[in-house]
């Protein structure tokens, strides 16, 4: 301890006060995060991870780590990383202490989500976009209207050559005629209706 | 005296009892699952050992001179327990050897110093032990070490050493929850006598913990440091490939340097593997009707206040059998449970569970 403030007067505070506690308990609720408090740091997930050989700031050791922390900027830093699991599950097979990782990452990426600590990232998007055309279209996919909404938000990346060689093969095969006019499910309706229910209660877990 | 203690198992833990025995003029029967007596040391070929850094053999080899030319002592090797049986004054035991012949003998207790197995590798079949080549356990290295041949499948010493602690201990996935405490410093010990007999060689300890415990903390950790240079990199490693000339290609994570993945090859990977009670001492807790703890070990009467003693009547435990045990602590609990032996025959001394207080 320094009695007398000399070098207190020149340095820098360090003392860290952006961490808050309750992340942890927070994610620790949640039906996927619930093996959090098992992990001790041994690197085991990173080390194998698939998505860490694309992208190296992927680290579920870290990403957890932060959570129990609480440290909420960094998870914030790691905004383009988060929501890149590829769900493999090479780390849920492996951990030594059975924490089922792919799922604690995904209660943190929807913590960081729901906290509005990241934006919106392409992979959620894309899930809500594939949701909507399925129920738009009749309980199947309609890949024209998956590709014009995807389109929308500047995820297609086909060239005007590849667009050329898939219509080729489709109009050989025979199968434009199901790409045109997709199958709808019999009794629509009434199906629709049971699934929306069946969302509204999953959002609420 | 007629009284006969009989001792299974002839490691370190069975001949420390055995030569208490001796020495307070009781019989001994001992029995070896083995053909030679000085157990798991001796099998496989033990180099030196921590922290003194001394060969096994000075520490086993005269325990097993008192075993072999003591007229007391009456051995069977290759044999093991195949029945007890409570006779009037005692156990009535039969021994059977390979060529099933079945031997019987009359005991007034029984001293179980089984010991331990080494975890095989191959239940972590990420590690690849045993497929891709150049892949050890610390059991393996040990004979290599002591016979001098210390070499990879292209003959020559390895320049790149990585050794992985924590292989079947510490790991829910194989059911092994504990810690096997001896592994850090058997592999520290290993990575010192490989710097020392392969001066350039770059020696690489990935650990979660470094578990030196007590006195060995300076005379391991921090002298492999010091005067060996030994890295450690704090990060489990996941999987193991094979990489050209027979080299090994490890992925880990550096988890002190956040941002930094690991893929290195290496000429030579250690895994520490560690301790479980294994399927002969099984057999011998089976014939005993001994419980086992929750770790899979042999329970003992009272871990604290009893820890060589059984919870059957007449029945003492000694070394690794009731958890992972260095040499020394198996020739003191076998020091321990010959003495317990010795006050039962000879004054029918058995403490039970219950403390009883009694009134002033």
């Amino acid at each position: 301890m320094e009695v007398d403030g000399t070098w207190n007067a020149f340095i820098i505070d360090r003392t860290q006060t952006g961490f808050d506690t309750s992340v942890w308990d927070k994610i620790a609720s949640t039906v996927e995060g619930n093996t959090i408090s098992l992990c001790w740091q041994c690197g085991t997930c990173t080390s194998g991870c698939t998505a860490r050989e694309y992208d190296p700031n992927f680290s579920p050791r870290r990403f957890i780590d932060l959570a129990r922390k609480g440290d909420k900027q960094s998870l914030q830093e790691l905004e383009s990383s988060l929501w890149r699991c590829f769900s493999c599950q090479k780390c849920t097979h492996r951990c030594p202490k059975g924490v089922l990782v792919e799922e604690v990452v995904h209660a943190i990426h929807n913590y960081a989500l729901e906290e509005g600590l990241v934006r919106k990232d392409p992979g959620t998007k894309f899930d809500e976009l594939f949701l909507k055309a399925v129920m738009d279209n009749g309980g199947r996919i309609s890949e024209l209207l998956l590709g014009s909404m995807a389109a929308k938000y500047g995820m297609v990346s086909l060239s005007l050559k590849d667009l050329i060689n898939v219509s080729s093969a489709l109009l050989k095969t025979g199968l434009i005629k199901t790409v045109m006019n997709p199958e709808k499910v019999r009794n629509w309706e009434k199906i629709r209706k049971v699934l929306e229910n069946a969302m509204k209660e999953e959002i609420k877990l | 005296m007629e009284k006969k203690v009989l001792v299974i198992g002839a490691g370190p833990a069975g001949l420390s009892a055995t030569r208490e025995l001796v020495n307070m003029d009781v019989d001994v029967i001992l029995v070896e699952r083995e053909a030679c007596l000085g157990g798991t040391p001796k099998k496989l070929n033990y180099s030196l050992l921590f922290p003194e850094l001394r060969p096994a053999s000075e520490v086993i080899d005269p325990l097993i001179k008192v075993a072999k030319e003591s007229p007391r002592v009456k051995k069977y090797v290759n044999s093991i327990i195949d029945s007890v049986k409570e006779s009037e004054d005692g156990f009535e035991v039969s021994i059977k050897d390979k060529e099933q012949k079945v031997s019987t003998e009359r005991v007034s207790a029984i001293i179980a110093a089984s010991g331990f197995e080494h975890f095989d590798s191959r239940r972590k079949y990420e590690y690849g032990y045993g497929l891709i080549p150049n892949i050890y356990q610390i059991s393996d290295i040990e004979r290599m070490l002591s016979e001098n041949k210390l070499v990879t499948t292209r003959g020559v010493p390895p320049k790149r050493v990585a050794i992985l602690l924590c292989v079947g201990s510490r790991d829910a996935t194989v059911g092994n929850t504990y810690c096997s405490r001896v592994c850090c410093a058997v592999s520290i010990k290993q990575a010192m006598e490989i710097k020392e007999r392969v001066p350039d060689a770059i020696v690489h300890i990935y650990y979660m913990d470094i578990r030196t415990y007590g006195l060995m903390e300076d005379k391991l950790y921090w002298r492999s440091q010091l005067e060996h240079r030994v890295g450690y990199i704090r990060g489990r490693i996941s999987e193991f490939m094979r990489g050209p000339n027979d080299t090994v290609i490890i992925k880990g994570e550096d988890t002190m340097n956040l941002n930094r993945a690991l893929v290195v090859p290496y000429d030579m990977v250690i895994l520490a593997n560690g301790m479980e009670l294994g399927l002969g001492s099984a057999q011998v807790a089976k014939v005993l009707g001994l419980r086992l703890e929750e770790h899979g070990f042999i329970k003992p009467l009272d871990p604290d206040r009893l820890p060589v003693v059984s919870q059957r009547k007449g029945v003492f435990l000694a070394g690794a059998l009731t958890g992972p045990k260095t040499m020394s602590d198996s020739i003191t609990e076998g020091q321990a449970a010959a003495m317990k032996a010795y006050e039962y025959v000879t004054k029918g001394i058995w403490e039970y569970e219950e403390i009883k207080v009694t009134a002033h």
